[in-house]
């Protein structure tokens, strides 16, 4: 039995600007119950502070609502392991919320085979993710979406800009198509691909 | 408007992208003196004292004028330190002190094509002047390493580094305001927003 090992803060991220999560992964128990608890300061003050919500992130995280979450102002984060034997703490991980966003996957990802003038081709549509504010622009969205036949192996990756919408005009016809969106904002990382539209492309030739 | 706001917004990424690359050709090299730097707070940073807010609420709640006016004080803010980067990166004792003086030279480029882009915006909504603000508001900026630091050469590295840290939040700022301005301006169109 020995005190805890190193806890390691794996990341923190945002989903829309307004809130973030971070998470740990916990170091050895030293063969005891172990506590973890995360503290952070922020920008310019001394003051420490203990998280304010460790379930709604799940296990190892911790969950900073819209109260808690200032966009442009350092977040200096720790976290302390504790058993009867001792205590240990983690590296300080430095986040600034402004650049940890990552959205959550855009949705109602649809997929229609339409012709215009007699050319085929398939529309795909998508909402943005419902959590992330795109209405009043307090976050950008920039989309891509990726295509590829259902026997087929590779991904044909279409970027669409701020465009929620993308027309797709090479096909093979009598295909099912596999079809997947993901987003990210200006500034920060791609969320997961959506999950997968099936359309079945009918025998137009 | 819409047109200019556009404008506006393409050079305001720009500038954030940027800064962003900066900052990382500073850090890829720069792991040892990092957690020192960490040491100086970005509330220490000139235009802490602008005040601008913290999060969506407070951000929705400004109208046009005020989210431009403070636009505009952010970017006029930073003409004179960044000219000093200019400066600063030609005898940076760093490797990568190329890809950061033209990256500098850019930016201080970038930032007065931006103000004056603000300013055009401003004059158009309104064209009497009122909105014209104080130059007192501009934030004042004591230059070079700060009073605690000495004038050696990590200290203007560490300076430099502070400096384009405090630049590279301003210009997210910066960049989410004039996004939010160019979506409020489209509000016909949805779709571009
Ligand atoms: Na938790
Ligand atoms: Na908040
Ligand atoms: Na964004």
């Amino acid at each position: 039995q020995t005190p805890p090992g190193r806890p390691v803060i794996t990341e923190c991220r945002s989903p829309e600007k307004e809130t973030f999560t971070c998470w740990w992964v916990p170091g050895s128990s030293g063969g005891l119950t172990t506590k973890y608890s995360l503290h952070y300061k922020i920008d310019g003050s001394q003051e420490n502070y203990e998280c304010p919500d460790y379930k709604t992130g799940g296990q190892n995280s911790c969950y900073f609502n819209k109260s808690y979450t200032s966009v442009w102002n350092t977040y200096t984060i720790t976290v302390i392991a504790t058993n009867n034997l001792g205590s240990n703490i983690s590296e300080p991980l430095y986040v600034d919320v402004a650049y940890i966003v990552q959205p959550h996957q855009p949705e109602n990802i649809t997929a229609e085979f339409t012709t215009l003038d007699q050319k085929p081709y398939l529309m795909v549509k998508w909402d943005p993710p419902k959590k992330a504010d795109t209405k009043s622009g307090w976050m950008t969205l920039q989309y891509e979406l990726r295509i590829k036949p259902e026997k087929g192996l590779i991904w044909e990756n279409h970027f669409a800009g701020n465009q929620k919408q993308f027309n797709i005009y090479s096909l093979i016809p009598g295909e099912v198509y596999l079809v997947e969106v993901h987003c990210k904002p200006d500034h920060g990382y791609w969320s997961e691909w959506s999950h997968t539209t099936y359309v079945q492309i009918p025998h137009y030739m | 408007v819409t047109d200019l706001l556009d404008r506006a917004a393409k050079v305001s990424h720009r500038l954030h992208a940027l800064s962003t690359a900066a900052s990382n050709d500073l850090n890829n090299h720069f792991a040892p003196a990092l957690k020192l730097v960490m040491m100086r707070p970005l509330s220490l940073c000139h235009t802490s004292s602008l005040n601008t807010p913290e999060d969506k609420e407070q951000v929705l709640q400004l109208s046009q004028e005020d989210l431009l006016t403070m636009v505009a004080l952010l970017l006029k803010s930073w003409g004179t330190p960044l000219l000093y980067l200019v400066k600063e990166a030609q005898e940076l004792p760093h490797p990568a002190n190329d890809a950061l003086l033209w990256k500098m030279a850019e930016l201080s480029q970038q930032t007065e094509n931006l103000a004056r882009g603000i300013d055009k915006i401003l004059n158009k909504l309104d064209p009497t002047g009122f909105h014209s603000f104080s130059t007192d508001l501009i934030s004042p900026w004591s230059g070079g390493p700060g009073l605690e630091m000495g004038s050696d050469k990590k200290s203007h590295l560490l300076n430099f580094h502070f400096l384009l840290s405090c630049f590279r939040r301003d210009s997210n700022k910066i960049d989410s305001f004039v996004k939010l301005l160019r979506c409020r301006a489209t509000k016909m169109n949805p779709e571009s927003c």
